[in-house]
């Protein structure tokens, strides 16, 4: 294994943490009935009589899922199961109308695979520091083990709001059915910031392979922690449950509000108790929900109403030739092939369109870092400041290349680029007609360039006085009046160097 | 050929409460008696199957060996909610409305 | 009797002549229902209004020369475990109170698009759990050959209204036996096709891998009609076998001769085995044999394992498949409860009768921690078993024939106080559920007085050869015609 990032003990203590991952897959009907995948509406209107579990209904697979799994199982490195079995879990709740939930037992669909995180290095706590004050530790990598990923159904939603349920519980059974995978880590991470490195990098995947969405406000990505405490080389203490942690701030949070909580018990000489715990975001503490005296007894079985998925060697290498490249892969790429910064690299491929818009805008004009400036600065700006996605915009390979050219040779200057940018990603259009049609081609006539300023020097005697003198600011007057004069279509630099010749010569 | 079923054991009323209550059925102490006899006498009978040795048997789920079914990832409409509740023994709107689920058995 | 009621091809027959209408049909259903239903209660309910107005609709397709197909316009009755959109469906049980499906079951969709007419729903044992029709929350159905005896089960309702003539086809379901024993206790014939030849979509699930739908008929000839009509694959049913449905009555080509009757020495020595039934269905063989079929000797070992394969498989899935039933969304709920625990117990012990709870609570404890590989994976092991005895035995012949049940119909009560009894009487036919064959009952005499019943069983997909089998020994005998006294 790569060099174990040094984690800090707290009160002396290892924290052991493994995650489940429940997300949901992009589909548009369900994992076992054709009802549509939809939120927010009205309760029950996005069912059908096998959600409902009506007598007499039977399920049958989604065959989208299976492509979906098999992107998951190459994106994390696991084995892809030719064979993999439904199973019944048998439990009574209001939000589970069948009585048992079907998913995946002894046979998942993708087993026994890693990803790779980067962990932030501990400095050391109280113990001292590494490296001087405010220099960046370089993260370790470190990779995380994935026993399994499994297709299961999800629950439907119990309300059990007063306002609205009374005294009881209302049903809503439109989420009842859909399809879900859950993604089970090993217990491989050992501190709140490592499991938060996990989801963020499992949650970009998931992203960028087209699997989920994984909108953590929507309950698209939810997790869950098990936590133990051990000292360094003893066996594997007693763990704890934290359920449906649905944002990075909370899971860290509960994950180090649970960890302070064992460590206490411990060192007070008592017993941690298996439990399911509740994390309250407004004391910052986690507490007991429900005891787990033995284990749920779930009497799992093969779903006989269901045929076993068998999956193909081709099936796999179907969906691998069509695989988008991961974000790691690409990154790295974008570094090597285009020189361009590991910082760089990493913000172009954060986002899987944007680093589609680089490398397409690429092919039409093929210059890697103006193209990538261009990007970082201007358009992450003007989707931050409209709060849009980059498809929501105007832009085209086409015409960002064609853009990027113009300044590039310097038919526009870099503002007026810029504002023909704004254009363009309003409305779309041909750049070089957008700076036609508003008189911003830039001046590159020396000639043209140098009777203006003759003539600003003729107009500003005392300015020109000045800077015979030695006062070097007066001359950002004289280019800002040149600029003026210019509409702003020369650029700074000729027109610096003009004037500097010009007040020489003269 | 050993016996691969545990050795004959009476079921006990704790066994039954257990059953019962993963069943989500109540049974009153008469009840529980005679489940436990009926399940007694039934096991007794299914116990013969620990005369044979099925070591390396595969077992069953299937008879008949199908290709994995599925289905067109195409959403049909959503049934009319109040056709999904029609047969509710209560109901708030379109919900199903059941009784509180005591604390400590949230999920 | 007229004529008229005697075959479902006869029906047929009459409806082409123009000799009567399905109106008239459904009239004479409705009357014979009226006739003997009070004493049998075999039919639930009868839809006679929406029948009465489906046979007018046939009728006018008949004049117009539009006919769906060779059963339009004919009477069926349904075991009260397929859905149908509109209708009651109980399954003889107090938890399905009121329930009332919003959709239909396959072979509801199947029947109305032949033009046939439901006319009701039959009584069963509750969630199909028995031999004998007598764990019904509507009251036990009476065997119309003597109405101190039970029907047989779980489809003994469906059973019963054909002996009795109320329709000339009933469809009932079979997860260990449930139509062909209740056809060889009353006297007609029952064939349960290969699991997964016809849809289980609307079929209320007792165990999945095991319940097939199949009819109950007077005749092969007719059962070969019916199972045209609702065999086939359906993709809303992920067990479905999507092989092409062969034409069944092209089958029944009125020659056996060469076929091979295997002769299973595990069926015909047991002591259990009443020996005038013995007898009868020897003679049944002999008459097979006298066509041109040739006796051999198989030998299926487990024979005597099924019954305990069986239950162990079939409560373990039953505990899971009737879990949806809790009083949430459908059904009945115990009035005044508190909380949802209680709801949940009462409702349910409220709901279902003594045989179902017993099967919940062993299915839940065969599947429990601990148990596991012990019953349900052991009894899954013995299925293999089971089927491997079949496959050995299909290498010697091409049919199976054995007793249908060890015994004639018991009288009413007589094993209600004891399971295994009862299970027991499952001993010929559970093996065919377990390796998913067709299996078909014919009625070949009578003992003291009740049907006997042959049961022949065969290959996977091979109905054609149970049902020619099954005809040529119709066209050889007449006990297919008798029918019971005077049921008042």
């Amino acid at each position: 294994m790569s060099d174990e990032p040094k984690v800090a003990l707290y009160l002396g203590y290892e924290s052991v943490i493994g995650l489940e991952v429940h997300t949901h897959l992009r589909t548009d009907s369900k994992l076992f009935s054709p009802a549509p995948v939809r939120y927010g509406d009205e309760p029950n209107c996005n069912t059908h009589p096998i959600d409902l579990a009506l007598p007499g209904v039977l399920p049958v697979l989604n065959r989208a899922v299976i492509d979906l799994a098999i992107r998951v199982g190459l994106a994390t490195n696991s084995t892809i199961n030719e064979r993999s079995v439904f199973s019944r879990k048998n439990y009574f709740y209001p939000d589970l109308p069948k009585g048992y939930q079907i998913s995946q037992y002894e046979e998942p669909t993708v087993s026994d695979g890693w990803l790779e995180i980067e962990v932030p290095v501990a400095t050391g706590g109280k113990k001292g520091k590494k490296g001087k004050q405010g220099k960046q530790a370089e993260p370790t990598k470190k990779r995380v083990g994935i026993t399994r990923a499994h297709l299961e159904e999800d629950a439907g939603k119990s309300i059990h709001d007063s306002a609205l349920a009374g005294s009881g519980t209302l049903v809503d059974l439109n989420r009842s059915g859909v399809a879900l995978l859950e993604i089970v880590s090993e217990p491989d991470l050992r501190s709140a910031a490592e499991a938060s490195a996990y989801l963020r990098k499992l949650r970009a995947i998931l992203r960028y392979i087209g699997v989920s969405d994984a909108d953590m406000e929507k309950g698209q990505f939810r997790c869950d922690a098990n936590i133990s405490l051990r000292r360094p080389g003893d066996e594997l203490g007693t763990r704890t449950e934290i359920k449906n942690l649905n944002s990075f701030a909370f899971v860290e949070a509960a994950i180090n509000a649970e960890i302070e909580r064992q460590a206490e018990v411990l060192d007070d000489g008592g017993e941690v108790v298996q439990a399911t715990m509740a994390f309250d975001s407004n004391t910052n503490r986690t507490s007991v929900m429900r005891l787990k005296e033995n284990a749920d007894d779930y009497r799992y079985f093969d779903d006989p109403d269901l045929i076993p998925l068998q999956i193909t060697e081709a099936d796999v290498e179907a969906v691998r030739a069509v695989l988008p490249e991961l974000p790691d892969a690409k990154r790295d790429r974008f570094e090597g092939d285009f020189g361009l910064s590991r910082m760089d690299a990493t913000t172009l491929t954060a986002n899987l369109v944007l680093a589609q818009l680089f490398e397409a805008t690429l092919e039409v004009y093929n210059q890697p870092k103006s193209i990538a400036n261009w990007i970082q600065r201007d358009v992450l700006q003007f989707i931050r400041d409209k709060d849009i996605e980059i498809e929501a915009t105007a832009l085209t390979p086409a015409n960002l290349a064609s853009l990027v050219e113009l300044v590039d040779t310097g038919r526009l200057t870099v503002k007026n680029g810029r504002e023909v940018f704004l254009a363009l990603a309003e409305s779309g259009g041909d750049p070089a007609q957008i700076m036609a049609e508003r008189s911003l081609e830039a001046v590159q006539d020396t000639g043209l360039i140098e009777g203006v300023a003759k003539e600003v020097l003729a107009n500003n005697p005392d300015s020109v006085t000045a800077y015979r003198e030695g006062d070097g600011k007066v001359l950002n007057f004289l280019m800002g009046q040149v600029m003026k004069a210019t509409k702003g279509k020369a650029s700074p630099a000729d027109v610096k160097r003009i004037l500097e010749s010009e007040l020489q010569a003269s | 050929m050993r016996a691969s079923l545990p050795a004959m054991s009476r079921i006990t009323p704790e066994q039954v409460h257990y059953i019962a209550a993963l069943a989500r059925l109540s049974l009153d102490e008469g009840d529980v008696a005679r489940m436990a006899a009926d399940m007694d006498r039934i096991l007794e009978y299914v116990d013969s199957l620990a005369e044979l040795d099925t070591s390396g048997i595969t077992p069953t789920a299937h008879a008949i060996e199908l290709r994995t079914p599925v289905r067109d990832d195409i959403a049909a409409p959503g049934m009319d909610p109040y056709l999904a509740v029609s047969n509710a023994p209560e109901r708030v709107n379109s919900a199903f409305s059941v009784p509180k689920v005591l604390d400590g058995e949230e999920r | 009797m007229d004529d008229r009621a005697t075959s479902l091809v006869a029906q047929r027959d009459a409806l082409a002549s123009g000799t009567c209408s399905s109106t008239e049909l459904i009239d004479g259903a409705v009357d014979r229902h009226d006739q003997t239903n009070a004493s049998l209660n075999a039919v639930l309910g009868l839809r006679a209004e929406a029948a009465r107005a489906e046979a007018k609709e046939s009728d006018v397709r008949r004049a117009a020369g539009e006919l769906r197909s060779p059963i339009d316009g004919i009477p069926i009755l349904l075991k009260d475990n397929m859905v149908q959109r509109d209708e009651p469906t109980t399954c003889s049980s107090r938890i399905l109170e009121g329930y009332v499906s919003p959709y239909d079951s396959c072979v509801v969709e199947k029947l109305q698009a032949a033009g046939a007419i439901i006319m009701g729903r039959t009584n069963m044992d509750e969630f199909a759990m028995g031999s004998s029709t007598e764990n019904s929350v509507h009251g036990a159905a009476h065997n119309p050959w003597d109405l101190e005896r039970a029907c047989g089960g779980s489809s003994g309702g469906s059973a019963a209204s054909v002996a009795a003539d109320i329709t000339q086809a009933a469809l009932g379901s079979d997860t260990g036996g449930s139509i062909r024993q209740p056809a060889s206790f009353c006297g007609v014939t029952g064939i349960k096709p290969t699991y997964g030849r016809v849809s289980r979509w609307g079929l209320v699930a007792y165990a999945s891998s095991l319940d097939q739908i199949g009819c109950f008929t007077h005749t092969a000839q007719d059962a070969a009609i019916v199972l045209q009509t609702i065999a086939g694959h359906d993709e809303r049913d992920s067990t479905s076998i999507p092989d092409a449905v062969p034409d069944y009555s092209a089958a029944l080509t009125g020659d056996i001769r060469g076929l091979k009757v295997g002769l299973p020495k595990e069926c015909f020595e047991t002591e259990g085995t009443d020996p005038e039934v013995q007898e009868r269905v020897r003679a049944g063989i002999a008459e097979l044999e006298a066509a041109g079929a040739e006796a051999v000797e198989v030998n299926l070992p487990h024979t005597k394992y099924g019954v305990a394969a069986y239950y162990l498989i079939a409560t373990a899935e039953a505990s899971s498949n009737l879990a949806r039933f809790d009083g949430a969304r459908y059904g009945h709920r115990a009035s005044g409860v508190k909380d949802l625990k209680e709801m949940y117990e009462r409702s349910r012990s409220e709901g279902f009768g003594a045989e179902v709870k017993r099967r919940i609570m062993l299915g839940t404890y065969v599947l429990s921690a601990g148990y596991f590989d012990a019953y349900y994976k052991k009894a899954q092991q013995v299925r293999t078993l089971l089927r491997q005895d079949f496959e050995s035995a299909f290498a010697k012949c091409d049919v199976i024939a054995t007793p249908t049940s060890p015994e004639v119909a018991f009288k009413l009560g007589e094993k209600t106080e004891d399971p295994i009894s009862m299970y027991l009487s499952d001993v010929f036919t559970v093996s065919a559920n377990l390796a998913g064959i067709p299996g078909v009952s014919v009625p070949c005499g009578t003992s003291a007085n009740m049907p006997v019943g042959l049961q022949l069983l065969g290959r996977v997909l091979d109905e054609e050869t149970l049902l020619r089998t099954a005809d040529v020994f119709q066209q050889r005998t007449d006990h297919h015609t008798d029918r019971p006294g005077g049921i008042a």
